[in-house]
């Protein structure tokens, strides 16, 4: 494949390593974070109170500090790696040859976001604010969707043509899978307010089922419209499998974390950990619907075109 | 390329419903997290008794009411106002204090039992670090000092930015909290004792009433400290090894791990604090000191102790002079 340079294929398997570790890692156990409360199991950044950020004595570390500064230690650690690793892809985008200028400049986007979700999260410690968590938890999906963005952009389904869509199906599918995109970013919102006991919880339930349906007529649209475009077909398909998920899991969120479940019986170690896995689940799946929802809107928006006009 | 209208329809109603959705998660009160809601249970009627004259006096956790009689400890008068202001604290510590500290002030939490040192439990009326003599409760404003500057090297953070009231709101509630907790375990040791429940906590609250005025809970005076020179740090190091007994608990290179309390061979400590927790005395080569790493923190913990742990108080054993020299050898030792 002449046209898909080395470089470029470097920096897309480099990318992917960069997603799944943000998700798998940084995201994961930051959501455990939160899920435990043990954002502030010390409250210095990037250290231990003096110790170093690649110390892996994480046995004297819970020793010293408890099991929750583990937790938070391995999240710093997973988003320095995460750090690198766009840092990585940002370099073979900017010193290899034939990468596209449009591919540089989201390596770059991608590359000042990571850094600020860093200092965000550094704030928040730092500063002992609610209010700062729940913009680390909105910058934690806008990193995402920005690697997420990078990944199409380096990939070599990018360098075909875009697909050729009917006008107005192309328009509705724009339209609507950049509502539903926009829509759960406000929701992702309110879950992070949520989480950090700044919101309402019908707030949340109330966006949640806005933008779920926003993206269900959006991934409907791209399954029709997409007809003889696999890659629209697979999104859709993604982003139906992910969303399904996902209001299965916020039923068994609000059922164990705000429900009738929510008070278990007294030190029930067992009960707590669910409370925690079940709401884990909810927050990465939820990245993995923005995802799907991100990658759907910039299918439409770039890589369709209209093929002739409505009659 | 133009839309349907049903598509416009469609879309205006999700941006509505979006509106909706935003005015409902920042308009309406977050609940109050029920996860660590429970239940209490008794030994006895004559428990389930006290605390039903507990409730009476004080309201519950989630419905806090000022009692009469705390006015000197610094806890709200009773009426309205003073219940409004509990309330508002309770509000606050639903939010930033309960998933470690518990609904009930115990720290019955599993985030608790995820942290070293483990956030304090309010239901024995002891807090650790005080301003005050040895064997006084804390005065109201170590409990201000706590939450508005936390403890170094805790989990326990500064909330000095807490907004408008909310800070001395949740100083009053923590107060509450703490002067129920103390009534609490007097009246329940008086009827194990053999008193009846009503005798047991009229003279329990009339005990905390007095014991937690400032009066009596006096705040340690710290006197200057004289420079901090060779001489006094070998004064110092002289009284830790020998006549303040620090070593034993210490450990003689101030490690921690003293022959008191650790057992090297099975590795394990063998002091417990008030709250049944294994006892460890700090590492003074790190420096880290929970009560402050000031001078006068650091006089203060020798003169008066750590409350409700092993540490004992030194003020009654020591001159003023001696204890400065122990601060100037466990400045020392940490380097600094």
């Amino acid at each position: 494949m002449s046209d898909y340079p080395a470089s470029l294929r470097r920096a897309h398997a480099v990318t992917w390593a960069a997603l799944l570790v943000t998700i798998g890692l940084t995201i994961g156990i930051g959501g455990t974070i939160t899920s435990t409360e043990v954002g502030m199991a010390y409250p210095t950044w990037p250290d231990i109170n003096g110790g170093s950020l690649f110390s892996f004595l994480y046995g004297q570390l819970a020793a010293e500090y408890g099991l929750g500064s583990v937790v938070e230690h391995t999240h710093r650690q997973a988003g320095a790696l995460t750090g690198l690793l766009v840092l990585s892809a940002a370099l073979l985008c900017w010193c290899g040859r034939g990468v596209p200028k449009p591919a540089r400049w989201l390596a770059a986007a991608a590359l000042l976001g990571t850094i600020a979700q860093g200092l965000l999260g550094a704030g928040r410690v730092l500063a002992n604010s609610y209010g700062g968590a729940v913009l680390h938890g909105i910058g934690a999906q806008a990193t995402v969707v920005l690697i997420v963005a990078l990944l199409m952009r380096t990939a070599p389904a990018w360098t075909g043509a875009p697909a050729a869509l009917e006008a107005q199906e192309a328009a509705r599918l724009r339209a609507w899978s950049g509502a539903g995109f926009a829509l759960l970013f406000v929701n992702l919102f309110a879950a992070a307010s949520l989480r950090q006991k700044q919101g309402a919880f019908p707030g949340h339930l109330v966006l949640a089922l806005v933008a779920s349906a926003a993206l269900v007529v959006a991934a409907a649209l791209a399954k029709r419209a997409g007809g003889g475009v696999p890659r629209l077909r697979r999104l859709a398909r993604r982003l139906h499998i992910a969303l399904g998920a996902q209001i299965l899991l916020g039923i068994a969120a609000w059922l164990w974390l705000l429900g009738p479940f929510a008070a278990g019986p007294a030190d029930d170690r067992g009960h707590f950990l669910a409370q925690a896995v079940i709401a884990t689940a909810h927050l990465l799946n939820g990245v993995l619907v923005m995802a799907a929802a991100a990658a759907l809107w910039i299918e439409a928006r770039w890589r369709t075109r209209a093929e002739r006009p409505v009659a | 390329m133009s839309l349907r209208p049903g598509d416009k329809v469609g879309l205006a109603a999700v941006v509505l419903g979006a509106a909706a959705g935003l005015v409902l998660l920042l308009r309406c009160q977050p609940g109050e997290d029920v996860r660590w809601n429970r239940a209490p249970t008794f030994a006895s009627p004559a428990e389930a008794e006290l605390h039903d004259l507990l409730v009476a006096a004080f309201g519950s956790v989630e419905a806090p009411r000022a009692p009469a009689g705390f006015g000197a400890a610094g806890l709200p008068a009773p009426g309205d106002e003073g219940d409004a202001r509990l309330r508002l604290g309770r509000g606050t510590w639903s939010t930033q204090c309960m998933h470690c500290h518990g609904s009930e002030g115990g720290a019955e939490t599993s985030t608790a039992a995820l942290l070293h040192p483990r956030p304090r439990d309010f239901g024995l009326g002891i807090l650790k670090f005080t301003s005050t003599v040895a064997g006084a409760p804390p005065a109201r404003a170590d409990i201000e000092r706590t939450v508005r500057e936390g403890l170094p090297y805790t989990a326990m953070s500064a909330f000095a930015k807490l907004p408008g009231p909310a800070l001395p709101c949740v100083v009053d509630y923590t107060l509450w909290m703490l002067l129920r907790g103390a009534v609490w375990r007097d009246a329940r040791e008086r009827l194990g004792a053999g008193a009846a429940p009503a005798a047991a906590f009229t003279a329990a609250v009339a005990a905390v009433a007095h014991a937690w005025d400032p009066e009596q809970a006096r705040v340690l005076a710290v006197p200057a400290a004289p420079p901090d020179t060779p001489a006094a740090r070998a004064r110092g190091a002289a009284l830790f090894d020998g006549a303040a007994g620090c070593a034993a608990c210490h450990g003689a290179d101030g490690g921690g791990r003293g022959p008191s309390t650790w057992d090297a061979g099975a590795q394990h400590w063998l002091l417990a604090d008030a709250w049944g927790l294994p006892a460890q005395p700090r590492d003074l080569r790190a420096g880290q000191y929970h009560g402050g790493n000031r001078a006068e923190d650091l006089y203060r913990r020798i003169h008066a102790g750590v409350k409700g742990t092993p540490m004992p108080a030194h003020g009654e054993r020591l001159t003023p002079e001696q204890i400065w020299d122990l601060v100037a050898h466990l400045r020392a030792l940490a380097g600094q």
